[in-house]
């Protein structure tokens, strides 16, 4: 029972490959099940295999602005080092509350009595944090210094490769050239090849979490050191006031006191660099955003369309004109007309709700808005006569009529529409990200460009395929809840 | 009630449609005269494209009356109500509802002053009256073609209309189940005296059900051909039907006029 409900599920999002595995676990006639497997999962395995296979030949012949393709290994190896940096962000993170929790306690503490015992317990925890980061960096460097040790030997054993005649560019007259150092100057090929084996990232997670344990150690450094400032102060206020000692002094002492307590109460920023998933959040979000957006807008508009065939030709001729405008057209004026708004105080400075993620997710509303609407207003105007006849006998109202026939009715064709939509819309959403600065994968990929590097070229392909498999993701889900809503089972997948 | 509006129940006088096409208006039905009386069963059988749905939803209120009137109960129709109960041969539920609340959507609008136990009785005690009380939470679509065609009938009769009609109800089915649902619907027929118009291509099941056959001229500009009083006992029993003596004279006069029909075409043409 349980297995029919997994295939009943699978057969509803479409992951129909998944049927012959189960059947073969729960061990039904196996022979055909492992030929179904062998179709299913094989086919697609060869077609990857020759994909890869043919982008790792282009990779050796293929010269872009910025050196040569990144092979299919470069660019996995890039993939591995984003994740890192994730991992890496996420142990800021960690780090960071931890710092802000001590240094809020020690704030509050210091606020009743700056000579607590209890203060005096939490610099020791200081101390003992500090510590603790020192020996885990000293263990780290030792496995970094292995790292390096290995990136070198490979890049020296590249350099030995090309270190030959037959690579040197040669004057007219056929003699070597020389670089500024005196060496002999390869030619391109050489250069590029070098060039690959050096930007190849080794032992990023671990250099990352040596430079968040030494931004930390110094934090809490300079915590510590602030605290006794202020007890130093505070042990002179009391001494000067205990000897009835000059005022001026005592105001002197008291104001860099309160100095320093001013510095041990603020709370510090998180400085983030924002790794990988965070784009990908956020480009999720933003198209999210939209596509409501694009949803709340259309679906309505869509229906009046469907049910007034005089509204439908009032509007028709905009509908024309502004569908096969293109984002870059649309994001620019909304970017103007956003930032018009949202101006000085009004500016929204959200975590994720920023006038850049308004521009963006307008953008994306704007531009696939347009097949929710055809498709809906196709839906309620091409509504069955014989539901139609059904609410005409039963002298259904006009509100029973729309919300219990003819929407119901149309509802597969809105999902179409939707579907679509949202499709368009990720597509639509890169460039206005690049346009529009919005932190999200649009972004990182301009960024990326800027760098002119092999390593980001590398970083826009991983992005690439990021952006693929998010889009097949979101389709396959509306796939499902199209599935899920239509009474016949015509939909295409 | 009179004893005119009785006999008188459902009136057709002077009946007309004419569509109009391309190359002109086109006749399709022309002074069409019938009276039905309260509580009788009416079959109306004649060739095919003669005019036999379009005069079932001009009275059902569903298709404009070009010429004429239809009167119900005293009453001149003005379009659809629930005082008329239509089943045609699709059954025409809707796909997003399951079986029950295609039949509530209905009893709502006729009982809307009802108790919510109460409307949910009715539904449940006509959709058991067609079989498929156990059935009612089905979705439309997981319901095989005679199952959707009970639904339909439940759905017409718990609107306790004043008439029902049927369109070839059970003209897509196959054999067995169209024997089970013409048991049904005599049964239901029998049961609350509704007056019944319904459309037939099946001689057999126009004998069973009726008591009377309304036979029509060939289209364009068909008209009422002739009225057959079929005064067979009721309750009818289908195995004893077919013994009767009365059952094949008045097979053999549908067929013989039918046919005639079929010749006077060819002529025409
Ligand atoms: N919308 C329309 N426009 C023009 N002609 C029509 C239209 N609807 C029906 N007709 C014509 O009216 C005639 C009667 O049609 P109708 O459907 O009533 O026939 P019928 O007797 O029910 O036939 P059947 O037994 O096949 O169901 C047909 O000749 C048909 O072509
Ligand atoms: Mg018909």
């Amino acid at each position: 029972m349980f297995k029919q409900k997994l295939i009943n599920a699978f057969e509803l999002s479409g992951l129909t490959w998944f049927i012959p595995i189960i059947k073969l676990l729960s061990g039904e006639n196996p022979k055909e099940q492992g030929a179904e497997i062998l179709r299913m999962l094989g086919l697609p395995i060869i077609a990857l295999s020759a994909f890869f296979f043919t982008w790792g030949y282009l990779s050796t012949k293929i010269q872009t602005s910025v050196g040569k393709l990144p092979s299919p290994v470069f660019v996995w190896n890039q993939s591995k080092a984003m994740i890192a940096n994730y991992r890496v962000e996420l142990y800021k993170k960690a780090q960071y509350e931890k710092f802000e929790a001590i240094r809020s306690s020690i704030a509050m503490q210091m606020d009743k009595n700056v000579n607590s015992p209890e203060i005096q317990s939490l610099l020791k925890d200081i101390d003992g944090v500090k510590t603790k980061f020192s020996d885990e960096s000293e263990k780290l460097n030792e496995q970094i210094a292995i790292g390096k040790e290995a990136h070198e030997a490979s890049v020296s054993a590249v350099k030995e490769k090309y270190n030959k005649p037959e690579f040197y560019v040669t004057s007219d007259d056929g003699q070597p050239l020389k670089d500024m150092d005196g060496n002999p100057q390869l030619n391109r090929e050489a250069v590029d090849e070098i060039n690959l084996a050096s930007e190849q990232k080794y032992m990023v997670y671990e250099m990352g979490i040596v430079q968040v344990l030494n931004d930390f150690s110094s934090s809490y450094g300079s915590l510590a050191s602030r605290v006794s400032k202020v007890q130093k102060y505070q042990n002179e206020i009391d001494e000067l006031t205990a000897t009835g000692g000059d005022e001026k002094k005592l105001a002197k002492a008291e104001k860099r006191k309160q100095t320093f307590l001013k510095l041990i109460r603020k709370e510090t920023a998180y400085s983030g660099n924002g790794s990988i998933i965070d784009y990908i959040k956020l480009s999720i979000i933003t198209v999210l955003f939209g596509f409501a957006i694009a949803a709340t807008v259309a679906i309505p508009l869509g229906i009046i369309c469907g049910l007034s065939t005089s509204f439908m030709t009032a509007i028709n001729p905009l509908i024309q004109v502004f569908r096969p405008v293109s984002p870059l057209a649309w994001v620019l004026i909304t970017i103007q007309i956003v930032d018009g708004i949202f101006v000085g105080d009004l500016a929204l400075e959200g975590d994720v709700f920023k006038n850049t993620f308004l521009h963006a997710g307008i953008t994306v509303a704007l531009c696939s808005m347009w097949a929710t609407l055809s498709n809906t207003a196709l839906g309620v105007s091409s509504i069955d006569t014989d539901y139609m006849n059904v609410a005409k006998v039963l002298k259904l109202n006009w509100f029973d009529r729309l919300f219990k026939i003819i929407i119901p009715a149309a509802i597969p064709f809105i999902f179409t529409g939707l579907r679509i939509t949202l499709g368009v819309g990720w597509m639509v959403l890169i460039v206005s990200e690049m346009m529009a600065t919005s932190r999200g994968l649009g972004w990182y990929i301009d960024q990326q460009y800027q760098n002119n590097k092999v390593e980001s070229l590398a970083n826009i392909i991983v992005c690439i395929f990021i952006i693929g498999l998010v889009g097949a993701c979101l389709d396959r889900i509306m796939y499902t809840l199209q599935r899920f809503v239509s009474f016949n089972d015509e939909v295409s997948a | 009630m009179s004893e005119y509006t009785n006999k008188k129940y459902v009136e057709m006088v002077n009946l007309a449609k004419v569509y109009p096409t391309q190359k002109g208006p086109f006749v399709v039905l022309e002074n069409f005269n019938l009276d039905i009386p309260k509580g009788e069963f009416y079959c109306l059988i004649g060739h095919s494209g003669c005019g036999k749905s379009t005069i079932l939803s001009m009275v059902a209120g569903l298709n404009s009356i070009t010429a004429g009137s239809v009167c119900l109960d005293g009453k001149e129709i003005d379009g659809a109500g629930p005082d008329r109960g239509v089943v045609f041969q699709s059954p025409s539920l809707l796909p997003w509802l399951t079986a029950y609340e295609n039949v509530m959507l209905g009893v709502k609008q006729v009982y809307p002053n009802q108790s919510k136990q109460t409307m949910h009785d009715i539904v449940c005690y006509y959709l058991a009256s067609v079989g498929l009380f156990k059935d009612k939470d089905k979705r439309v679509t997981d319901l095989s073609q005679g199952m959707r065609q009970r639904v339909g009938i439940a759905r017409a009769f718990a609107l306790k209309p004043k008439l029902m009609l049927l369109d070839e109800p059970l003209g897509m089915l196959d054999a067995l189940t169209k024997h089970e649902l013409q048991d049904l619907i005599a049964k239901l027929h029998d049961h609350h005296a509704m007056t019944t118009l319904m459309v037939t291509h099946d001689v057999d099941e126009a004998l069973y059900l009726s008591d009377k056959v309304v036979c029509m001229t060939n289209g364009p500009k068909a008209t009422l051909g002739k009225i057959l009083v079929n005064d067979m006992p009721r309750p009818r029993n289908r195995s004893e039907l077919v013994d009767h003596p009365k059952y094949y004279v008045y097979r053999e006069e549908l067929i013989t006029f039918l046919e005639d029909q079929d010749h006077k075409k060819k002529k025409v043409s």
